[in-house]
């Protein structure tokens, strides 16, 4: 049995500078990296009576 | 739409043609995209959805950094390409960023679908960071 994971691992972040100077980080904006933790992983598994 | 992102299938095809050594271009032009609604990535996806064509020339691509290697599990496992897009026009939402391997046309990389789009009027700027970190399971 294996983990069903995305690769290779991207993210996108971003920070935005307004006209006037102003900044907003907004941290990740994108990712296919599955955040989940591995207990919930396998409850999810469990859940959907999946195995892969 | 939730956010998403991949190496779509020709960046695929970039990374193993590097690993043998072909000339072919690195991902190092950074774009976005203002797709409404904004379809989900598919790894098939060869352009973004709706690129922003405002800049000049037809393109508002800017040419990114695209020679980091950085660290996030184990030594220099990620590769990082930084690009910021300027808005030189009317206000605009963002939906989609999206990384290049040339400054116009095809030579997509990664397809971004953001989690929340990002509206920006004159003179604002967004600095996208892409990270593509290399991993490989033991199963």
């Amino acid at each position: 049995m294996s983990d069903s994971k995305a690769e290779p691992l991207v993210t996108i972040s971003a920070i935005v500078t307004r006209a006037d100077g102003s900044i907003q980080d907004l941290g990740i904006v994108a990712t296919n990296v599955n955040t989940a933790t591995p207990l919930k992983a396998k409850l999810l598994t469990l859940l959907t009576k999946r195995e892969n | 739409m939730a956010a998403s992102t991949a190496v779509v299938q020709n960046g695929r095809a970039i990374i193993t043609s590097r690993l043998i050594g072909t000339a072919t271009a690195i991902p190092a032009y950074v774009g976005w995209g203002t797709g409404t609604p904004v379809t989900a990535v598919t790894t098939a996806d060869t352009a973004l959805q709706t690129e922003d064509t405002g800049g000049s020339p037809a393109y508002a691509r800017v040419a990114a950094t695209s020679t980091t290697q950085t660290t996030t599990t184990s030594t220099n496992d990620t590769h990082t390409v930084i690009g910021t897009l300027t808005c030189n026009g009317t206000s605009k939402t963002i939906t989609e960023a999206g990384l290049f391997t040339v400054a116009s046309g095809t030579g997509l990389y990664i397809r971004g679908v953001l989690a929340t789009a990002i509206t920006v009027a004159l003179n604002d700027s967004v600095q996208f960071t892409f990270n593509t970190q290399i991993t490989s399971s033991v199963v």
